[in-house]
């Protein structure tokens, strides 16, 4: 395991809004890593800032030991799936699956991703008339196309039914075999069955971090089966959680 | 009426709150107003008479001619691009300056002969002629106008809504965490309006020569097409320059309807700027707008294909393509940053 990302005071600042504060963290890879944390948490704003969209307002960010600059991202080494992903109207799977093979300039692309994304009898249908599962196997095939040693991930199965939910699951957990996956996520069930590692983010605040098995060991209970990322989440992160349901 | 209530109020507050609509709703009449009142402070632009002068007057033909300011006098290079403006009803009479032993000649269309022989009355040693002016000639003289605005929609409206969408739906932001270049993402869009507004060219086209009988060349054709392409990377500049400006899809047609209501008031698309007051002319020749149709009236009507006549509205639009782009280029953003998530 080698560090992929290393983050160090890192705070941003929205006109009177803290979205982070003070958040620091490594990860190594590869491995799936969550970020967990109700809506509002930053988990976005985190995650916009690893991809290079968002400048820090304070704080240190490096990406594969260097440190990150948003003008030479490496880009030919992230891949990125956004909350809300862009198709064209009427686009094909095979038509999407071409644009962003070339786009990464990936020979024999087209047909890995349709392949990873096990759409290959469904090629030459309208990307709208996928199943949400197959639309975000789709997309994250795509965001994957060139390989890349890291691969984020918004939200991603936030709009699927629990059937799709799984798939997802599993097809993330086998590309965490070759590369980092980090994935935001408020579905702590999910995280569970995942995420090899997770962060616990509430009001712009790193609560706990580790590995999941160190995370559900640190729950301070006797009856220890069954337990789960839900329950570590909740220890660590319940009194903040229940003072802003409070100040609301 | 509780419900009507409440909608009413909700819907009144949306406008108000939106500083485009807000713009368009009260600004907008009070600026169409003062544009109207500029336009037309001389009255109706159609109301005075212009005639198109071919070499140089005798003394006392121009010293007559001074005492009606009504009738503007307009020099035209040569006896070609005159006919093309009376052929247009760009101007109502061509007056050729005489050769050794020759009168001067007035040359009129059959519904202005009245107002011809008025002119011939008042002068000495006129020879009234009246030519053939085709039936269709003032709908010759607006067809490259609404080129120029079909142009125009394309290229303000078609790329300036298309960017502030793909913002909207995150588009962009997708493409900024690609190797997608900037360059090759700008000349797609640019290639595919292109070719859109190129159909659009050849259906005008063809209804303007088998319908209204078009005098068109294969050569003006290609001009009109290398033109209207040149305009249209002008326009999408400015396109690409509100698509920074705005950060809402609704108010991207309220913006463009109040940058494009003055380009069509100003830009001879109806009739010459020369018409207006000095400096709102002068304001409207410097548009790029005033200058695509002046040079595809230029060749599509006038006949006029050299490079050399056509040089200064060139320079000016790329002038303004260049300028456009520039700014475009510094302010484009793939996506909001300041936008907590």
């Amino acid at each position: 395991m080698a560090e992929v990302i290393a983050v160090d005071g890192l705070a941003k600042r929205f006109g009177a809004v803290e979205a982070l504060r003070g958040v620091s963290f490594t990860v190594d890879g590869p491995q799936v890593v969550g970020v967990l944390g109700p809506n509002g948490a930053g988990k976005t704003t985190l995650l916009e800032i690893l991809q290079g969209l968002q400048r820090p307002t304070a704080g240190r960010v490096r990406l594969f030991g260097a440190p990150l600059d948003p003008a030479r991202y490496p880009k030919r080494r992230v891949g990125v799936v956004l909350q809300h992903e862009f198709y064209f109207d009427r686009i094909t799977v095979g038509d999407y699956a071409e644009l962003f093979a070339s786009i990464y300039g990936v020979t024999g692309g087209r047909a890995r991703i349709i392949e990873r994304a096990d759409l290959a009898a469904r090629q030459s249908i309208a990307v709208a008339r996928l199943s949400g599962g197959e639309q975000q196997r789709l997309f994250i095939a795509a965001a994957a196309v060139h390989d890349p040693e890291l691969l984020f991930l918004d939200e991603p199965t936030s709009r699927l039914d629990p059937a799709s939910k799984r798939q997802i699951g599993a097809f993330l957990r086998k590309l965490g075999e070759r590369c980092t996956v980090v994935l935001t996520t408020h579905d702590l069930r999910e995280a569970d069955a995942v995420c090899d590692h997770a962060l616990f983010l509430v009001a712009g605040e790193i609560k706990a971090q580790g590995a999941r098995a160190a995370l559900i060991d640190a729950v301070p209970t006797a009856e220890r089966s069954g337990l789960g990322m839900e329950d570590a989440f909740f220890h660590f992160c319940a009194q903040r959680i229940a003072a802003d349901g409070e100040a609301a | 009426m509780r419900t009507l209530w409440l909608l009413a109020r909700l819907r009144f507050r949306e406008n108000i709150h939106s500083p485009a609509t807000a713009v368009l709703y009260l600004g907008m009449p009070m600026a169409l107003l003062v544009i109207v009142g500029l336009v037309f402070a001389n009255g109706h632009p159609f109301e005075r008479k212009t005639l198109a002068v071919v070499g140089e007057l005798p003394p006392a033909t121009a010293t007559a001619l001074a005492r009606y300011p009504d009738v503007r006098l307009r020099h035209a290079q040569d006896r070609e691009v005159a006919f093309g403006k009376l052929r247009t009803r760009a101007v109502h009479g061509v007056l050729i300056a005489p050769g050794d032993d020759a009168h001067t000649q007035l040359w009129v269309g059959p519904r202005e002969e009245l107002f011809g022989r008025g002119v011939a009355s008042v002068l000495d040693g006129i020879e009234l002629k009246v030519a053939e002016v085709p039936r269709w000639g003032y709908v010759h003289f607006l067809f490259p106008g609404l080129i120029t605005i079909t142009i125009m929609i394309a290229g303000v409206l078609g790329m300036g809504y298309g960017m502030v969408r793909y913002r909207g739906n995150q588009f962009l932001k997708k493409l900024s965490t690609t190797p997608l270049r900037r360059a090759t993402f700008i000349a797609a869009q640019l290639g595919a309006r292109s070719t859109l507004v190129l159909g659009q060219l050849a259906l005008m086209v063809a209804a303007g020569v088998i319908v209204f009988h078009l005098p068109l060349t294969v050569g003006s054709a290609l001009w009109l097409a290398g033109l209207s392409l040149l305009g249209l990377l002008t326009f999408s500049g400015a396109g690409f320059i509100l698509a920074c400006a705005i950060r809402n899809e609704a108010n991207v047609l309220d913006v463009v309807n109040v940058v494009m209501m003055p380009l069509v008031f100003f830009s001879e698309i109806f009739f010459s700027v020369e018409e207006l007051p000095v400096p709102l002319a002068r304001v409207a020749a410097a548009l790029p707008s005033t200058q695509l149709v002046r040079m595809l009236r230029a060749v599509v009507l006038y006949g006029e294909r050299s490079p050399a006549e056509l040089a200064t509205g060139g320079l000016i639009l790329v002038a303004w393509a260049f300028a456009t782009f520039a700014v475009a280029v510094h302010r484009f953003r793939w996506h909001d940053q300041e936008r907590a998530q």
